[in-house]
């Protein structure tokens, strides 16, 4: 099993809510609340969900942008959350993250060549010479000319920010990637320039995806496996054509009938659910789907539904299936 | 079309437009001529900064407002070299006369020229003004900034102190103080520079709440994350992304709180428990408007110096808000 570089074992992150006059801890949002999958070399993996489902967290508490409440990370077989700082910060190398928002995702006050080759001199990894030349090439490959290396964010498009955003993460050469929603805040006709620029590069350089997003077309393209999330937990996962043709979980039914097709003379069967996501800091006993499942039973209510495999690596969270 | 359009919004109010004209003219001049030196010469047009100048450059009203303070201060500064008379200089065969070739604002009851007062009083009220502010501005963007970083009981610490500090009443406290002075026989001149202090020490509060709430809202950016990812060092992270986000509007709050503070001084020494005679303050020279006589009479032993108040406070603030729409368009109201 060499060819597994991200192992993610129950996976837990907790942010304390305070209140009273002391700011004492008086509950806690389980964001993401034991989740489990492995990420192969090379593959990408799609994670899609609704909002508030803890997908994004999940991402920045497998980075340790956020500290990890439980469970383990390993990548290559080392524990992330078990790292030192001094350890962390050279991990950090290896793992980049590519974020949603191409605006706040970069800072206005430095030049786009700053913010790409801020990190190799930092870990001193090269003179500013050598940087320079490996950002120019780096920026290249990513679709932007060179010679905007002494050029500031404001003066680029929302696509190209993006692209610089892909680059600050690729100049390390790391060995995967976390995009959070890299295309969620693009036009259509740049998501999918931003989208076929992940798949080359993923294919020239070798390395792994975390794809988060809620836009199921956008992942059914990019991805391999997909997970699908709904609050904190992983439900559903299965290679890409099992999900999408053979949805077990009463959820990822519900959300791949909400894909639209373009075929007027198609019927389908649209499962509406209805009720609203519980809160996270309080939800519902046993399966946390029952309140809004169409097919919730008595034992939905007392038992939480064992994530196990039902054959070929498809991995469902249901007492129905 | 572009240049038209730019004119039109400058013209109706100068101190909105700019951000995007601008920004979309960089971009066009840049990619007119890309590659090699012009490409160079395009981007060195458009860093944050010298967008930010060229934004106030075309705010006439910050502008008019910056040339006024620069002419005053020349004159306040410069101008009593030239005089033939002194701050404190006595003349009571001279006393109390109306403006004259000699005496362009006349002379007071003491005989001394009231324009060469005017001109050193000037000179005290900038130097407290500045002074306070610079001073209330270091301390409040310090512990602001600790505050917002650190953060638990540090924090916890400070903004109580804080707290406490905005909830007393400024002026009563001013009284006691400068009370207390004049019983220990303070001397005037060292007097100025209490002042200063302890104009400083009630007023950072305000900075340093406002300065953590921008370290807060700036940690909190999406690049803040990206520089954690990448492993960036934590001095990097304070002095290369947390600081040039936010000094920019420190340096607003900055030149804005200079204009309280000059009315703060004036105020207090209008009151008499500011800037005591001998040394001149523009508010001290207003409060002589107290006396009947001379508010009706001799109205040019007050009036100048009420104008110049007036005048290089607006002339403060129309550059401070000049400077905010130029440094931060999002600030805009």
């Amino acid at each position: 099993m060499d060819d597994i570089i991200l192992d993610v074992q129950d996976l837990k992150k907790y942010f304390p809510i305070r209140g009273g006059v002391f700011q004492h801890t008086v509950g806690y949002v389980k964001a993401v609340d034991g989740i489990s999958f492995q990420l192969k070399r090379g593959e990408t993996l799609g994670i899609v969900g609704e909002s508030g489902c803890g997908k994004s967290t999940a991402g920045r508490t497998i980075l340790r942008l956020h500290e990890i409440t439980g469970g383990k990370v390993l990548f290559n077989g080392k524990d992330i959350a078990k790292l030192s700082k001094k350890e962390l910060r050279k991990k950090r190398l290896e793992m980049q993250m590519v974020f949603q928002d191409p605006y706040s995702s970069l800072n206005p006050r430095m030049t786009v060549g700053q913010i790409i080759g801020e990190a190799l001199t930092d870990h001193k990894l090269m003179n500013k010479t050598q940087a320079k030349e490996k950002v120019q090439e780096i920026m290249e490959v990513c679709g932007l000319p060179s010679y905007y290396i002494n050029r500031y964010p404001h003066e680029f498009s929302g696509g190209q920010r993006q692209r610089i955003g892909i680059a600050r993460a690729l100049v390390l050469d790391p060995q995967f990637v976390i995009c959070d929603e890299p295309v969620s805040a693009l036009d259509v006709s740049i998501q999918s320039q931003i989208i076929n620029l992940l798949g080359d590069l993923q294919k020239e350089r070798n390395f792994s995806y975390i794809f988060i997003s809620h836009d199921l077309s956008v992942v059914e393209y990019i991805s391999n496996r997909v997970a699908v999330m709904y609050l904190g937990n992983i439900v559903e996962l299965a290679d890409k054509n099992e999900i999408f043709d053979n949805p077990l979980h009463p959820y990822t039914k519900a959300l791949m009938s909400a894909i639209p097709v373009p075929d007027p003379t198609r019927k389908r069967e649209r499962i509406i659910l209805t009720g609203d996501l519980p809160s996270p800091s309080n939800p519902p006993s046993g399966c946390k789907f029952r309140t809004r499942c169409p097919m919730a039973c008595e034992k939905c209510a007392k038992e939480a539904p064992e994530y196990r495999d039902v054959g070929g690596g498809h991995y469902v969270a249901c007492h129905l299936v | 079309m572009e240049k038209k359009v730019e004119e039109k919004v400058s013209g109706a109010s100068p101190a909105v437009p700019a951000g995007n004209g601008s920004a979309a003219a960089a971009v066009q001049t840049g990619k007119g001529k890309p590659g090699g030196k012009g490409g160079k010469k395009g981007q060195a047009m458009s860093t944050p900064w010298r967008m930010a100048m060229k934004r106030l450059k075309r705010n006439k009203l910050a502008i008019a407002g910056l040339i006024f303070l620069i002419f005053m201060i020349l004159l306040c500064f410069i101008g009593p070299l030239f005089s033939p008379y002194s701050m404190n200089e006595v003349d009571m065969a001279a006393a109390k006369q109306p403006p004259s070739a000699e005496h362009w604002l006349g002379t007071d009851d003491n005989g001394r020229d009231v324009f060469t007062r005017l001109l050193y009083g000037g000179q005290i009220s900038m130097t407290v003004g500045l002074a306070a502010t610079a001073l209330e501005i270091l301390i409040g963007a310090i512990l602001g900034c600790v505050a917002a970083y650190y953060g638990g009981a540090v924090d916890f610490v400070i903004m109580r102190i804080v707290d406490v500090i905005l909830s007393l009443p400024t002026m009563p406290i001013l009284i006691m103080l400068s009370a207390m002075m004049s019983d220990w026989k303070v001397d005037p001149s060292v007097r100025v520079y209490y002042l200063m202090v302890i104009l400083a020490s009630l007023g950072w509060a305000g900075t340093c709440r406002f300065v953590r709430g921008q370290v807060l809202t700036v940690r909190e950016m999406d690049y803040m994350s990206a520089a954690e990812s990448l492993g960036i060092r934590d001095y990097r992270k304070i002095f290369k992304h947390i600081m040039p986000n936010v000094i920019p509007l420190i340096i607003v709050m900055a030149t804005l709180a200079i204009g309280d503070t000059i009315i703060m001084e004036s105020t207090m020494s209008f009151l008499g428990v500011g800037v005591l005679p001998p040394m001149s303050s523009w508010g001290q020279m207003v409060s002589d408007g107290n006396n009947l006589m001379i508010f009706k009479l001799r109205p040019w032993l007050w009036m100048p110096a009420g104008f110049c108040i007036l005048l290089t406070v607006l002339s403060v603030n129309l550059v401070g808000d000049g400077l905010r729409d130029a440094l931060d368009p999002k600030m805009k109201r």
